[in-house]
């Protein structure tokens, strides 16, 4: 024990030093330095990715199956939504070949390197970045509904931030009366297939099995991608609102593949959004 | 007690003309690369009976405010109390241990021209190289960045060179 005193009095001049040094760089890497703070986060971001890629790679064979599947799925639904779009003839007609017309939504498929599910603050990794196009505040939709948002990107790879974590919101619709919620994942009720929605109005007739939607308000998703249809309903007299419980249509212990959303409007839309 | 009123002069004195005078001065483009950093100079002046607890507590201090001004949260404090630490190796790899009187302030009249440049170079260099490259956070345009830090180091030389001339009374 004297001893330990003894060298803690010898060095205690490095001892400080080292303390005060430590608190100057959690003061540099704390969220008021948003540079430094991102910096180091996206930089272990990548050293992380470049291992997990490998892992994914490994282990992308075993549900190569249910993937195929899912892509199938997939492309019969968008084949016949194009279909459908080019026989359906309104009252004023749409020529894809135009000029003035332009494809409001883009989407670009990229795989899942990393997927969290179990912690806290979950967090996903994609093997797009700045390279592929990728910009921060783009939306990530997966083959039966919505996934996430990106948060921060560098050259190779884009962390998105889930459903599945408690920072995320999004204004839904419920599909069927068009009633406008919040959705709202609670980690401590919540397990990563379910989240609730608040805000409904107690009058809204809502039923097990109904669909939510995403209402496409802020231009990060289009109108109308599902969420997740419900399971329970519970009355919140105090409020007058419904509390209702939501099982997400997107597995997310099993994500692969997922498409990016890019709004070729979302800066006309930016400038429409500042003057609320 | 003159001392200590001096002492505390410096030191806010210090701050304001980095703040307000240095950091205030536009130069266009090449802005980017007069930044010099000139509040180290408190902690290297200081005599050399002064404690490295006392010093550290100070550059913390220092730092701090400075940032705080500069929007720069932690990154001059963190510089600034490693240049406090490794004061005496920059000193004593440029003279001897006898060569210098412990009571007497470290300013150009003190110690002379030539010892003066070479320490206050030597640490005001290593000071800015420290913090651009913190700054910078990665190893890209190491040329440039050395390159800034040399001007930077040379440009906060001679803004000290005027102040010691203008403030502190020769005998």
């Amino acid at each position: 024990m004297r001893n330990i005193i003894l060298l803690i009095q010898k060095y205690r001049n490095f001892l400080f030093f080292l303390f005060l040094e430590s608190t100057a760089l959690f003061f540099l890497f704390s969220a008021t330095n948003n540079y430094h703070h991102y910096h180091y986060l996206s930089s272990s971001n990548s050293l992380s990715a470049g291992l997990l890629k490998y892992q994914s790679s490994l282990f992308s064979y075993f549900s190569l199956r249910e993937v195929n599947n899912d892509l199938m799925i997939e492309n019969a639904y968008l084949k016949e939504q194009i279909l459908n779009k080019n026989l359906v003839v309104g009252k004023k007609f749409i020529k894809s070949n135009d000029t003035i017309y332009r494809k409001n939504f883009l989407f670009k498929e990229v795989n899942i390197v990393n997927s969290q599910f179990k912690f806290y603050k979950n967090n996903l990794i994609i093997n797009s970045g700045s390279q592929n196009g990728v910009v921060p505040k783009m939306g990530l939709i997966g083959t039966k509904g919505v996934i996430g948002i990106v948060t921060n990107v560098t050259n190779n790879y884009a962390t998105v931030r889930p459903i599945i974590n408690p920072d995320f919101g999004l204004k839904i619709l419920h599909q069927k009366t068009n009633a406008w919620g919040d959705l709202l994942w609670v980690p401590e009720k919540n397990n990563f297939n379910s989240v609730y929605v608040n805000n409904i109005p107690i009058y809204t007739k809502v039923d097990e099995n109904d669909f939510f939607v995403t209402s496409g308000a802020e231009g990060i998703y289009p109108k109308g991608v599902k969420i997740g249809r419900v399971i329970s309903i519970s009355e919140n007299i105090e409020d007058q609102t419904l509390d209702i419980e939501l099982k997400l249509e997107e597995n997310f212990s099993a994500l692969k593949i997922g498409f990016l959303v890019k709004n070729n409007f979302q800066e006309e839309l930016n400038e429409h959004l500042k003057f609320k | 007690m003159i001392l200590e009123f001096k002492n505390i002069a410096w030191f806010l004195g210090l701050i304001i003309f980095q703040i307000f005078v240095i950091d205030a001065i536009d130069l266009g483009t090449y802005s980017y690369f007069f930044s010099p950093i000139i509040i180290a100079f408190y902690i290297l002046k200081q005599r050399l009976s002064t404690t490295v607890f006392q010093l550290l507590i100070i550059a913390f201090f220092m730092g701090m405010i400075t940032d705080i001004f500069r929007n720069t949260l932690g990154l001059n404090t963190f510089v600034l109390l490693m240049i406090t630490y490794l004061k005496p190796t920059f000193l004593y790899s440029i003279t001897s241990t006898e060569d210098i009187e412990k009571d007497v302030e470290l300013n150009i009249f003190n110690i002379g021209i030539l010892r003066f440049l070479l320490f206050f170079g030597s640490s005001l260099f290593f000071y800015h190289l420290l913090f651009f490259l913190i700054e910078q956070f990665s190893f890209q345009n190491l040329f440039t960045l050395l390159l800034r830090s040399l001007i930077n180091t040379i440009s906060s030389l001679m803004v000290l060179l005027f102040l010691q001339y203008v403030f502190i009374s020769r005998k």
